[in-house]
Protein backbone atom coordinates (compact mmCIF):
# COMPACT_ATOMS: atom_id res chain seq x y z
CA UNK A 1 0.00 0.00 0.00
CA UNK A 2 2.77 2.39 1.03
CA UNK A 3 4.80 1.39 -2.01
CA UNK A 4 1.83 2.03 -4.28
CA UNK A 5 1.33 5.45 -2.74
CA UNK A 6 4.96 6.46 -3.23
CA UNK A 7 4.80 5.21 -6.80
CA UNK A 8 1.70 7.35 -7.37
CA UNK A 9 3.36 10.41 -5.86
CA UNK A 10 6.41 9.84 -8.06
CA UNK A 11 4.09 9.71 -11.08
CA UNK A 12 2.37 12.93 -10.08
CA UNK A 13 5.72 14.61 -9.43
CA UNK A 14 6.85 13.61 -12.92
CA UNK A 15 3.64 14.95 -14.48
CA UNK A 16 3.95 18.24 -12.58
CA UNK A 17 7.60 18.74 -13.54
CA UNK A 18 6.99 17.92 -17.20
CA UNK A 19 3.91 20.11 -17.51
CA UNK A 20 4.91 23.07 -15.35
CA UNK A 21 6.69 25.11 -18.03
CA UNK A 22 4.32 24.43 -20.95
CA UNK A 23 1.26 25.17 -18.81
CA UNK A 24 2.89 28.40 -17.53
CA UNK A 25 3.62 29.34 -21.13
CA UNK A 26 0.04 28.63 -22.06
CA UNK A 27 -1.29 30.75 -19.18
CA UNK A 28 0.97 33.70 -20.02
CA UNK A 29 0.94 33.63 -23.81
CA UNK A 30 -2.57 32.36 -24.49
CA UNK A 31 -4.85 32.78 -21.51
CA UNK A 32 -3.69 36.20 -20.32
CA UNK A 33 -3.40 37.44 -23.89
CA UNK A 34 -6.98 36.44 -24.68
CA UNK A 35 -8.46 37.71 -21.42
CA UNK A 36 -6.68 41.02 -22.01
CA UNK A 37 -7.93 41.07 -25.54
CA UNK A 38 -11.53 40.90 -24.28
CA UNK A 39 -10.81 43.66 -21.75
CA UNK A 40 -9.15 45.82 -24.43
CA UNK A 41 -12.37 45.67 -26.45
CA UNK A 42 -14.08 47.71 -23.72
CA UNK A 43 -11.30 50.29 -23.31
CA UNK A 44 -10.23 53.42 -25.10
CA UNK A 45 -7.57 56.07 -24.57
CA UNK A 46 -8.93 58.96 -22.53
CA UNK A 47 -7.91 62.14 -24.42
CA UNK A 48 -8.00 64.18 -21.21
CA UNK A 49 -5.86 62.05 -18.95
CA UNK A 50 -3.93 60.04 -21.54
CA UNK A 51 -4.81 56.90 -19.61
CA UNK A 52 -7.47 54.35 -20.49
CA UNK A 53 -11.16 54.34 -19.61
CA UNK A 54 -13.90 51.72 -19.84
CA UNK A 55 -16.32 52.32 -22.68
CA UNK A 56 -18.57 50.80 -25.36
CA UNK A 57 -17.29 53.35 -27.88
CA UNK A 58 -15.35 50.71 -29.81
CA UNK A 59 -18.52 48.81 -30.58
CA UNK A 60 -20.35 52.01 -31.60
CA UNK A 61 -17.40 52.79 -33.87
CA UNK A 62 -17.56 49.27 -35.27
CA UNK A 63 -21.28 49.66 -35.99
CA UNK A 64 -20.61 52.94 -37.81
CA UNK A 65 -17.72 51.43 -39.74
CA UNK A 66 -19.94 48.60 -40.89
CA UNK A 67 -23.04 50.67 -41.71
CA UNK A 68 -21.74 54.12 -42.67
CA UNK A 69 -18.10 53.76 -43.70
CA UNK A 70 -16.77 51.16 -46.04
CA UNK A 71 -13.62 50.32 -44.06
CA UNK A 72 -14.66 47.21 -42.17
CA UNK A 73 -17.46 46.26 -44.56
CA UNK A 74 -15.05 46.29 -47.51
CA UNK A 75 -12.56 44.22 -45.52
CA UNK A 76 -15.32 41.77 -44.57
CA UNK A 77 -16.42 41.47 -48.19
CA UNK A 78 -12.84 40.71 -49.29
CA UNK A 79 -12.41 38.22 -46.44
CA UNK A 80 -15.53 36.35 -47.60
CA UNK A 81 -14.19 36.30 -51.16
CA UNK A 82 -10.94 34.69 -49.95
CA UNK A 83 -12.84 32.26 -47.76
CA UNK A 84 -15.25 31.20 -50.52
CA UNK A 85 -12.46 30.79 -53.04
CA UNK A 86 -10.57 28.57 -50.62
CA UNK A 87 -13.65 26.53 -49.73
CA UNK A 88 -15.16 26.06 -53.19
CA UNK A 89 -12.08 26.11 -55.40
CA UNK A 90 -9.01 25.53 -53.23
CA UNK A 91 -10.18 22.53 -51.25
CA UNK A 92 -11.79 20.48 -54.07
CA UNK A 93 -8.85 21.08 -56.40
CA UNK A 94 -6.48 20.26 -53.57
CA UNK A 95 -8.29 16.97 -52.98
CA UNK A 96 -8.22 16.03 -56.68
CA UNK A 97 -4.54 16.87 -56.84
CA UNK A 98 -3.77 14.61 -53.88
CA UNK A 99 -5.93 11.82 -55.26
CA UNK A 100 -4.03 11.66 -58.53
CA UNK A 101 -0.73 11.86 -56.68
CA UNK A 102 -1.98 8.96 -54.57
CA UNK A 103 -2.85 7.10 -57.78
CA UNK A 104 0.76 7.61 -58.78
CA UNK A 105 0.30 9.62 -61.92
CA UNK A 106 3.54 9.58 -63.98
CA UNK A 107 6.20 11.61 -62.13
CA UNK A 108 4.14 11.77 -58.93
CA UNK A 109 7.17 12.12 -56.65
CA UNK A 110 8.40 15.12 -58.62
CA UNK A 111 4.93 16.70 -58.71
CA UNK A 112 4.38 16.08 -54.99
CA UNK A 113 7.55 17.99 -54.28
CA UNK A 114 6.85 20.82 -56.74
CA UNK A 115 3.22 21.30 -55.67
CA UNK A 116 4.25 21.49 -52.04
CA UNK A 117 7.10 23.88 -52.82
CA UNK A 118 5.03 27.08 -52.32
CA UNK A 119 4.21 25.87 -48.80
CA UNK A 120 7.86 25.53 -47.81
CA UNK A 121 9.12 28.70 -49.42
CA UNK A 122 8.65 32.04 -47.79
CA UNK A 123 5.64 33.93 -49.05
CA UNK A 124 7.84 37.03 -48.91
CA UNK A 125 10.09 35.50 -51.59
CA UNK A 126 7.22 34.15 -53.69
CA UNK A 127 5.39 37.45 -53.70
CA UNK A 128 8.56 39.33 -54.68
CA UNK A 129 8.92 37.01 -57.66
CA UNK A 130 5.24 37.10 -58.58
CA UNK A 131 5.14 40.89 -58.41
CA UNK A 132 8.18 41.14 -60.64
CA UNK A 133 6.72 38.73 -63.19
CA UNK A 134 3.41 40.61 -63.52
CA UNK A 135 4.99 44.06 -63.44
CA UNK A 136 5.07 46.21 -66.59
CA UNK A 137 8.65 45.12 -67.31
CA UNK A 138 8.20 41.53 -66.20
CA UNK A 139 7.51 38.64 -68.60
CA UNK A 140 3.71 38.72 -68.21
CA UNK A 141 3.57 42.51 -68.37
CA UNK A 142 5.69 42.53 -71.53
CA UNK A 143 3.67 39.69 -73.07
CA UNK A 144 0.35 41.42 -72.43
CA UNK A 145 1.70 44.71 -73.73
CA UNK A 146 2.85 43.02 -76.94
CA UNK A 147 -0.53 41.34 -77.39
CA UNK A 148 -2.86 44.20 -76.47
CA UNK A 149 -0.75 47.35 -76.57
CA UNK A 150 -1.95 48.04 -73.05
CA UNK A 151 -0.25 48.04 -69.70
CA UNK A 152 -2.18 46.28 -66.94
CA UNK A 153 -1.42 47.74 -63.51
CA UNK A 154 -2.43 44.55 -61.72
CA UNK A 155 -1.52 45.79 -58.24
CA UNK A 156 -2.20 49.48 -58.65
CA UNK A 157 -5.80 49.42 -59.80
CA UNK A 158 -8.83 48.53 -57.69
CA UNK A 159 -10.31 46.57 -60.58
CA UNK A 160 -7.44 44.08 -60.63
CA UNK A 161 -5.63 44.20 -57.29
CA UNK A 162 -7.84 41.87 -55.26
CA UNK A 163 -8.26 39.44 -58.16
CA UNK A 164 -4.48 39.33 -58.59
CA UNK A 165 -3.90 38.50 -54.92
CA UNK A 166 -6.68 35.92 -55.04
CA UNK A 167 -5.22 34.29 -58.16
CA UNK A 168 -1.80 34.14 -56.52
CA UNK A 169 -3.24 32.66 -53.31
CA UNK A 170 -5.16 29.96 -55.14
CA UNK A 171 -2.31 29.06 -57.49
CA UNK A 172 0.19 28.76 -54.68
CA UNK A 173 -2.23 27.20 -52.22
CA UNK A 174 -3.47 24.09 -54.03
CA UNK A 175 -0.59 22.01 -52.75
CA UNK A 176 -0.84 23.22 -49.16
CA UNK A 177 -2.84 20.23 -47.95
CA UNK A 178 -0.67 17.62 -49.66
CA UNK A 179 1.02 16.48 -46.46
CA UNK A 180 -2.18 15.87 -44.52
CA UNK A 181 -4.26 14.45 -47.38
CA UNK A 182 -1.46 12.28 -48.79
CA UNK A 183 -0.85 10.96 -45.27
CA UNK A 184 -4.53 10.06 -44.94
CA UNK A 185 -4.75 8.50 -48.41
CA UNK A 186 -1.66 6.40 -47.75
CA UNK A 187 -3.56 4.82 -44.83
CA UNK A 188 -6.34 3.53 -47.14
CA UNK A 189 -6.13 -0.25 -47.23
CA UNK A 190 -4.89 -1.26 -50.69
CA UNK A 191 -6.82 -4.52 -50.52
CA UNK A 192 -10.12 -2.61 -50.39
CA UNK A 193 -9.13 -0.72 -53.53
CA UNK A 194 -8.04 -3.88 -55.30
CA UNK A 195 -11.25 -5.70 -54.38
CA UNK A 196 -13.29 -2.77 -55.68
CA UNK A 197 -11.30 -2.68 -58.92
CA UNK A 198 -11.93 -6.41 -59.44
CA UNK A 199 -15.63 -5.67 -58.99
CA UNK A 200 -15.33 -3.16 -61.82
CA UNK A 201 -15.32 0.07 -59.85
CA UNK A 202 -13.99 2.93 -61.97
CA UNK A 203 -11.61 5.71 -61.05
CA UNK A 204 -14.13 8.34 -60.00
CA UNK A 205 -16.36 5.89 -58.07
CA UNK A 206 -13.23 4.71 -56.30
CA UNK A 207 -12.43 8.27 -55.37
CA UNK A 208 -15.98 9.25 -54.40
CA UNK A 209 -17.23 6.05 -52.77
CA UNK A 210 -14.10 4.54 -51.23
CA UNK A 211 -11.18 6.94 -50.82
CA UNK A 212 -13.22 10.01 -49.91
CA UNK A 213 -15.25 8.36 -47.11
CA UNK A 214 -12.12 6.69 -45.73
CA UNK A 215 -10.22 9.97 -45.68
CA UNK A 216 -13.22 11.96 -44.47
CA UNK A 217 -11.84 12.38 -40.91
CA UNK A 218 -8.82 14.21 -42.31
CA UNK A 219 -10.78 16.11 -44.95
CA UNK A 220 -13.40 17.14 -42.41
CA UNK A 221 -10.65 18.34 -40.06
CA UNK A 222 -9.26 20.50 -42.87
CA UNK A 223 -12.79 21.73 -43.56
CA UNK A 224 -13.22 22.55 -39.90
CA UNK A 225 -9.92 24.49 -39.86
CA UNK A 226 -11.11 26.43 -42.92
CA UNK A 227 -14.25 27.47 -41.03
CA UNK A 228 -12.29 28.14 -37.84
CA UNK A 229 -10.27 30.69 -39.78
CA UNK A 230 -13.36 32.03 -41.56
CA UNK A 231 -12.68 35.69 -40.73
CA UNK A 232 -8.92 35.23 -40.97
CA UNK A 233 -9.15 34.24 -44.63
CA UNK A 234 -6.75 36.45 -46.55
CA UNK A 235 -3.95 36.56 -49.06
CA UNK A 236 -0.56 38.17 -48.48
CA UNK A 237 -2.08 41.67 -48.63
CA UNK A 238 0.80 43.29 -46.72
CA UNK A 239 3.31 42.06 -49.28
CA UNK A 240 1.25 42.95 -52.33
CA UNK A 241 -0.58 46.21 -51.72
CA UNK A 242 -0.44 47.04 -47.99
CA UNK A 243 -4.22 47.15 -48.10
CA UNK A 244 -4.44 49.76 -50.86
CA UNK A 245 -6.73 49.49 -53.90
CA UNK A 246 -9.53 47.94 -51.84
CA UNK A 247 -7.64 44.82 -50.89
CA UNK A 248 -7.99 44.98 -47.10
CA UNK A 249 -9.19 41.86 -45.31
CA UNK A 250 -10.23 41.63 -41.67
CA UNK A 251 -7.04 39.93 -40.52
CA UNK A 252 -4.87 42.37 -42.47
CA UNK A 253 -6.85 45.32 -41.11
CA UNK A 254 -6.18 44.15 -37.51
CA UNK A 255 -2.48 43.62 -38.32
CA UNK A 256 -2.30 47.03 -39.98
CA UNK A 257 -3.85 48.74 -36.95
CA UNK A 258 -1.20 47.26 -34.66
CA UNK A 259 1.81 47.41 -37.01
CA UNK A 260 1.38 50.86 -38.51
CA UNK A 261 -0.83 52.72 -36.02
CA UNK A 262 -0.10 50.87 -32.76
CA UNK A 263 -3.86 50.88 -32.15
CA UNK A 264 -4.76 48.24 -29.57
CA UNK A 265 -8.31 48.80 -28.36
CA UNK A 266 -10.53 49.21 -31.41
CA UNK A 267 -9.01 46.23 -33.29
CA UNK A 268 -9.54 44.11 -30.16
CA UNK A 269 -13.24 45.02 -30.20
CA UNK A 270 -13.51 44.20 -33.92
CA UNK A 271 -11.73 40.89 -33.27
CA UNK A 272 -14.09 40.11 -30.39
CA UNK A 273 -17.17 40.68 -32.54
CA UNK A 274 -15.86 38.34 -35.24
CA UNK A 275 -14.87 35.77 -32.61
CA UNK A 276 -18.42 35.84 -31.28
CA UNK A 277 -19.83 35.36 -34.77
CA UNK A 278 -17.24 32.77 -35.80
CA UNK A 279 -17.43 30.53 -32.73
CA UNK A 280 -20.97 29.15 -33.24
CA UNK A 281 -20.22 28.67 -36.93
CA UNK A 282 -17.07 26.65 -36.15
CA UNK A 283 -18.85 24.62 -33.48
CA UNK A 284 -21.76 23.99 -35.85
CA UNK A 285 -19.42 22.68 -38.54
CA UNK A 286 -17.72 20.44 -35.97
CA UNK A 287 -21.10 19.10 -34.91
CA UNK A 288 -22.14 18.41 -38.50
CA UNK A 289 -18.78 16.70 -39.15
CA UNK A 290 -19.18 14.41 -36.17
CA UNK A 291 -22.76 13.56 -37.20
CA UNK A 292 -21.53 12.41 -40.59
CA UNK A 293 -18.78 10.26 -39.10
CA UNK A 294 -18.76 9.89 -35.30
CA UNK A 295 -15.58 10.74 -33.40
CA UNK A 296 -13.22 7.84 -33.30
CA UNK A 297 -10.51 8.82 -30.80
CA UNK A 298 -10.32 7.22 -27.37
CA UNK B 1 -4.40 -3.71 -61.83
CA UNK B 2 -4.55 -2.65 -65.47
CA UNK B 3 -6.02 0.70 -66.41
CA UNK B 4 -8.93 0.91 -68.86
CA UNK B 5 -8.63 3.07 -71.99
CA UNK B 6 -10.81 5.74 -70.39
CA UNK B 7 -8.58 5.83 -67.34
CA UNK B 8 -5.47 6.03 -69.49
CA UNK B 9 -6.95 9.10 -71.21
CA UNK B 10 -7.84 10.65 -67.84
CA UNK B 11 -4.31 10.04 -66.56
CA UNK B 12 -2.84 11.53 -69.73
CA UNK B 13 -4.96 14.68 -69.32
CA UNK B 14 -4.07 14.89 -65.63
CA UNK B 15 -0.38 14.51 -66.50
CA UNK B 16 -0.60 17.46 -68.89
CA UNK B 17 -2.43 19.59 -66.31
CA UNK B 18 0.13 18.62 -63.65
CA UNK B 19 2.99 19.50 -65.97
CA UNK B 20 1.52 22.92 -66.76
CA UNK B 21 0.82 23.61 -63.09
CA UNK B 22 4.35 22.50 -62.14
CA UNK B 23 5.77 24.91 -64.75
CA UNK B 24 3.60 27.73 -63.34
CA UNK B 25 5.09 27.07 -59.90
CA UNK B 26 8.66 26.61 -61.09
CA UNK B 27 8.78 29.52 -63.52
CA UNK B 28 9.13 32.22 -60.82
CA UNK B 29 12.20 30.42 -59.47
CA UNK B 30 13.70 30.12 -62.93
CA UNK B 31 12.99 33.82 -63.43
CA UNK B 32 14.57 34.65 -60.05
CA UNK B 33 17.72 32.63 -60.79
CA UNK B 34 18.07 34.24 -64.21
CA UNK B 35 17.49 37.71 -62.77
CA UNK B 36 19.97 37.11 -59.96
CA UNK B 37 22.69 36.46 -62.53
CA UNK B 38 22.22 39.74 -64.40
CA UNK B 39 24.16 42.92 -64.08
CA UNK B 40 22.52 45.62 -62.03
CA UNK B 41 21.76 48.98 -63.60
CA UNK B 42 20.13 50.11 -66.78
CA UNK B 43 20.57 46.85 -68.64
CA UNK B 44 18.49 45.08 -66.03
CA UNK B 45 15.91 47.79 -65.59
CA UNK B 46 15.20 47.99 -69.29
CA UNK B 47 15.20 44.26 -69.88
CA UNK B 48 14.19 41.91 -67.13
CA UNK B 49 12.87 39.26 -69.53
CA UNK B 50 15.92 38.11 -71.48
CA UNK B 51 18.39 35.46 -70.36
CA UNK B 52 21.48 36.73 -68.54
CA UNK B 53 24.73 37.03 -70.45
CA UNK B 54 27.38 37.28 -69.15
CA UNK B 55 26.29 35.64 -65.94
CA UNK B 56 27.21 37.51 -62.77
CA UNK B 57 27.62 34.73 -60.22
CA UNK B 58 29.34 37.30 -58.05
CA UNK B 59 25.89 38.68 -57.20
CA UNK B 60 25.52 35.80 -54.75
CA UNK B 61 28.70 36.83 -52.94
CA UNK B 62 27.58 40.46 -53.06
CA UNK B 63 24.24 39.49 -51.51
CA UNK B 64 26.08 38.42 -48.36
CA UNK B 65 27.99 41.70 -48.26
CA UNK B 66 25.51 44.25 -49.51
CA UNK B 67 22.05 43.20 -48.37
CA UNK B 68 21.62 45.16 -45.17
CA UNK B 69 18.41 45.86 -43.30
CA UNK B 70 17.99 47.85 -40.07
CA UNK B 71 21.78 47.67 -39.53
CA UNK B 72 21.71 43.88 -39.88
CA UNK B 73 23.84 42.39 -42.62
CA UNK B 74 22.94 39.15 -44.38
CA UNK B 75 24.89 36.96 -41.92
CA UNK B 76 23.10 38.56 -38.99
CA UNK B 77 19.75 37.96 -40.69
CA UNK B 78 20.70 34.30 -41.21
CA UNK B 79 21.59 34.06 -37.53
CA UNK B 80 18.35 35.81 -36.52
CA UNK B 81 16.39 33.36 -38.65
CA UNK B 82 18.12 30.30 -37.21
CA UNK B 83 17.64 31.64 -33.69
CA UNK B 84 13.98 32.47 -34.24
CA UNK B 85 12.96 29.39 -36.23
CA UNK B 86 15.22 26.93 -34.38
CA UNK B 87 14.54 28.31 -30.90
CA UNK B 88 10.78 28.47 -31.31
CA UNK B 89 10.67 24.99 -32.85
CA UNK B 90 12.68 23.40 -30.03
CA UNK B 91 10.60 25.07 -27.33
CA UNK B 92 7.31 24.33 -29.05
CA UNK B 93 8.08 20.67 -29.72
CA UNK B 94 9.49 20.01 -26.24
CA UNK B 95 6.39 21.58 -24.67
CA UNK B 96 3.96 19.68 -26.90
CA UNK B 97 5.80 16.42 -26.47
CA UNK B 98 5.89 16.70 -22.66
CA UNK B 99 2.21 17.57 -22.37
CA UNK B 100 1.04 15.04 -24.97
CA UNK B 101 2.98 12.25 -23.27
CA UNK B 102 1.69 13.06 -19.78
CA UNK B 103 -1.92 13.55 -20.87
CA UNK B 104 -1.83 10.38 -22.93
CA UNK B 105 -0.01 8.04 -20.56
CA UNK B 106 -0.65 9.22 -17.00
CA UNK B 107 -3.89 9.35 -15.05
CA UNK B 108 -4.38 12.59 -13.15
CA UNK B 109 -7.31 14.86 -12.38
CA UNK B 110 -6.88 17.45 -15.13
CA UNK B 111 -6.03 14.94 -17.84
CA UNK B 112 -9.34 15.14 -19.75
CA UNK B 113 -9.47 18.87 -19.19
CA UNK B 114 -6.10 19.34 -20.92
CA UNK B 115 -7.14 17.23 -23.88
CA UNK B 116 -10.41 19.13 -24.18
CA UNK B 117 -8.53 22.40 -23.84
CA UNK B 118 -6.27 21.52 -26.73
CA UNK B 119 -9.22 20.70 -28.99
CA UNK B 120 -10.99 23.85 -27.78
CA UNK B 121 -8.00 26.00 -28.75
CA UNK B 122 -7.96 24.45 -32.18
CA UNK B 123 -11.64 25.00 -32.94
CA UNK B 124 -12.38 28.35 -31.32
CA UNK B 125 -11.58 31.13 -33.76
CA UNK B 126 -9.88 34.03 -31.99
CA UNK B 127 -9.28 37.02 -34.22
CA UNK B 128 -8.35 40.02 -32.14
CA UNK B 129 -5.52 38.75 -29.93
CA UNK B 130 -2.72 40.50 -31.82
CA UNK B 131 -3.06 43.88 -30.06
CA UNK B 132 -3.12 42.19 -26.68
CA UNK B 133 -0.07 40.06 -27.57
CA UNK B 134 1.76 43.21 -28.63
CA UNK B 135 0.98 44.89 -25.31
CA UNK B 136 2.03 41.83 -23.30
CA UNK B 137 5.30 41.41 -25.20
CA UNK B 138 6.00 45.13 -24.70
CA UNK B 139 5.42 44.82 -20.95
CA UNK B 140 7.61 41.70 -20.77
CA UNK B 141 10.34 43.42 -22.79
CA UNK B 142 10.13 40.81 -25.53
CA UNK B 143 9.75 43.28 -28.41
CA UNK B 144 13.02 43.38 -30.34
CA UNK B 145 14.47 40.86 -27.93
CA UNK B 146 16.05 37.50 -28.66
CA UNK B 147 13.99 36.15 -25.77
CA UNK B 148 10.87 36.61 -27.89
CA UNK B 149 11.16 32.89 -28.64
CA UNK B 150 9.85 32.02 -25.17
CA UNK B 151 6.39 32.85 -26.52
CA UNK B 152 6.61 29.48 -28.29
CA UNK B 153 6.39 27.66 -24.94
CA UNK B 154 2.80 26.61 -25.28
CA UNK B 155 2.26 22.89 -25.49
CA UNK B 156 -1.28 22.88 -26.81
CA UNK B 157 -2.56 22.93 -30.35
CA UNK B 158 -1.79 21.02 -33.53
CA UNK B 159 1.55 19.53 -32.42
CA UNK B 160 -0.05 18.31 -29.21
CA UNK B 161 -2.81 16.46 -31.09
CA UNK B 162 -0.40 14.79 -33.52
CA UNK B 163 1.93 13.67 -30.72
CA UNK B 164 -0.99 12.62 -28.52
CA UNK B 165 -2.21 10.36 -31.34
CA UNK B 166 1.31 8.98 -31.70
CA UNK B 167 1.82 8.21 -27.99
CA UNK B 168 -1.62 6.64 -27.90
CA UNK B 169 -0.58 4.18 -30.60
CA UNK B 170 2.80 3.25 -29.10
CA UNK B 171 2.97 0.02 -27.13
CA UNK B 172 3.36 0.61 -23.40
CA UNK B 173 5.12 -2.76 -22.94
CA UNK B 174 8.59 -1.25 -23.36
CA UNK B 175 7.88 1.28 -20.64
CA UNK B 176 6.51 -1.38 -18.29
CA UNK B 177 9.58 -3.55 -18.85
CA UNK B 178 11.81 -0.57 -18.09
CA UNK B 179 9.85 0.26 -14.92
CA UNK B 180 10.30 -3.35 -13.74
CA UNK B 181 14.05 -2.93 -14.34
CA UNK B 182 13.96 0.13 -12.07
CA UNK B 183 13.92 2.92 -14.65
CA UNK B 184 12.50 6.28 -13.56
CA UNK B 185 9.67 8.08 -15.35
CA UNK B 186 12.21 10.53 -16.77
CA UNK B 187 14.37 7.71 -18.16
CA UNK B 188 11.37 6.07 -19.76
CA UNK B 189 10.29 9.33 -21.39
CA UNK B 190 13.71 10.53 -22.57
CA UNK B 191 15.42 7.21 -23.31
CA UNK B 192 12.56 5.02 -24.54
CA UNK B 193 9.44 6.92 -25.58
CA UNK B 194 11.08 10.01 -27.06
CA UNK B 195 13.44 8.07 -29.37
CA UNK B 196 10.48 5.95 -30.47
CA UNK B 197 8.47 9.09 -31.21
CA UNK B 198 11.37 10.60 -33.16
CA UNK B 199 9.86 10.16 -36.67
CA UNK B 200 6.67 12.01 -35.62
CA UNK B 201 8.61 14.59 -33.63
CA UNK B 202 10.99 15.16 -36.56
CA UNK B 203 8.09 15.57 -39.00
CA UNK B 204 6.30 18.10 -36.81
CA UNK B 205 9.53 19.88 -35.94
CA UNK B 206 10.43 20.28 -39.61
CA UNK B 207 6.99 21.61 -40.50
CA UNK B 208 7.16 24.03 -37.61
CA UNK B 209 10.73 25.08 -38.46
CA UNK B 210 9.87 25.69 -42.10
CA UNK B 211 6.79 27.71 -41.13
CA UNK B 212 8.80 29.86 -38.74
CA UNK B 213 11.70 30.25 -41.18
CA UNK B 214 9.23 31.68 -43.68
CA UNK B 215 7.20 33.74 -41.24
CA UNK B 216 7.52 37.45 -41.89
CA UNK B 217 4.52 38.95 -40.11
CA UNK B 218 5.49 38.12 -36.50
CA UNK B 219 9.17 39.13 -36.92
CA UNK B 220 8.10 42.37 -38.64
CA UNK B 221 5.85 43.24 -35.73
CA UNK B 222 7.74 41.87 -32.77
CA UNK B 223 11.38 41.95 -33.90
CA UNK B 224 11.66 44.90 -36.30
CA UNK B 225 15.35 45.48 -35.50
CA UNK B 226 16.27 41.80 -35.53
CA UNK B 227 15.03 40.94 -39.03
CA UNK B 228 14.91 37.36 -40.20
CA UNK B 229 15.55 36.53 -43.83
CA UNK B 230 11.82 36.63 -44.62
CA UNK B 231 11.07 39.87 -42.80
CA UNK B 232 14.42 41.30 -43.97
CA UNK B 233 13.42 40.88 -47.60
CA UNK B 234 10.17 42.75 -46.92
CA UNK B 235 12.02 45.53 -45.09
CA UNK B 236 14.73 45.71 -47.77
CA UNK B 237 12.08 46.27 -50.43
CA UNK B 238 10.46 48.94 -48.25
CA UNK B 239 13.72 50.69 -47.37
CA UNK B 240 15.22 50.74 -50.85
CA UNK B 241 11.97 51.32 -52.78
CA UNK B 242 12.99 51.69 -56.44
CA UNK B 243 16.70 51.97 -55.61
CA UNK B 244 17.10 48.26 -54.81
CA UNK B 245 19.85 46.35 -56.55
CA UNK B 246 17.42 43.84 -58.05
CA UNK B 247 19.85 41.06 -59.07
CA UNK B 248 21.39 41.06 -55.59
CA UNK B 249 17.93 41.20 -54.07
CA UNK B 250 16.95 38.10 -56.06
CA UNK B 251 20.22 36.39 -55.15
CA UNK B 252 19.38 36.99 -51.49
CA UNK B 253 15.89 35.60 -52.01
CA UNK B 254 17.29 32.46 -53.64
CA UNK B 255 19.86 31.97 -50.87
CA UNK B 256 17.14 32.35 -48.24
CA UNK B 257 15.11 29.44 -49.60
CA UNK B 258 17.99 26.97 -50.05
CA UNK B 259 18.03 25.68 -46.41
CA UNK B 260 14.29 24.94 -46.20
CA UNK B 261 14.15 23.35 -49.63
CA UNK B 262 17.14 21.15 -48.72
CA UNK B 263 15.57 20.13 -45.41
CA UNK B 264 12.30 19.32 -47.13
CA UNK B 265 14.00 17.25 -49.85
CA UNK B 266 15.91 15.23 -47.24
CA UNK B 267 12.95 14.69 -44.93
CA UNK B 268 9.95 14.68 -47.27
CA UNK B 269 9.25 10.97 -46.81
CA UNK B 270 9.46 11.28 -43.01
CA UNK B 271 7.01 14.18 -43.13
CA UNK B 272 4.57 12.52 -45.53
CA UNK B 273 4.51 9.27 -43.56
CA UNK B 274 4.18 10.73 -40.08
CA UNK B 275 1.78 13.62 -40.26
CA UNK B 276 -1.88 13.19 -40.90
CA UNK B 277 -4.89 14.44 -39.01
CA UNK B 278 -7.40 11.75 -38.24
CA UNK B 279 -10.18 13.96 -36.91
CA UNK B 280 -10.75 15.76 -33.67
CA UNK B 281 -12.61 14.39 -30.73
CA UNK B 282 -13.96 16.60 -27.98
Amino acid sequence: MKKERSQRSRELEFVCVMMALPVTGFIVFWLIVNINSILFAFQQIDPLTGGTRWTFENFVMFYEDIIVNDTILGALKNTMIFFSANLFIGMPVSYLLCYFLYKRVFGYRFYRFVFYLPSIISEAVLVILFKQIISAKGPIGVFLYNQTGMYFPFLKDSRYALKTILTYSLLMGFGGNIVLLSGAMSQVDKEIIEAARIDGVGLFREMGNIVFPLTWPTFSTLLLFTFVSLFAASGPVLLFTKGEYQTRTISYWIYEQVYFSKQLYYPSAVGLVFTLIGTPIALGIKKINSLIIPDVED
Amino acid sequence: MKKTLGEKIIFAIVSIIFLVYALVILYPFFFAIMSSLKENGRAYINDSVSLPWPMYFGNYVKAFKELEVSNNNFFQMVFNTIWYAGGCTVLEILSSSAIAYCVCRYKFKLRNFFYGLSVFIMIIPIYGALPSSYRLFSILGLIDSRFYIVSAINGFGFSFLILYAYYKGVSWNYAEAAFIDGASHYSVFFKIMQPMAMPSVTAIAIMSFVGLWNDYSAPLLFMPNLPTLASGLVLYEKETQYMANQPIYFAGAIISIIPVVTIFIVFQNTIMQNVYAGGLKG
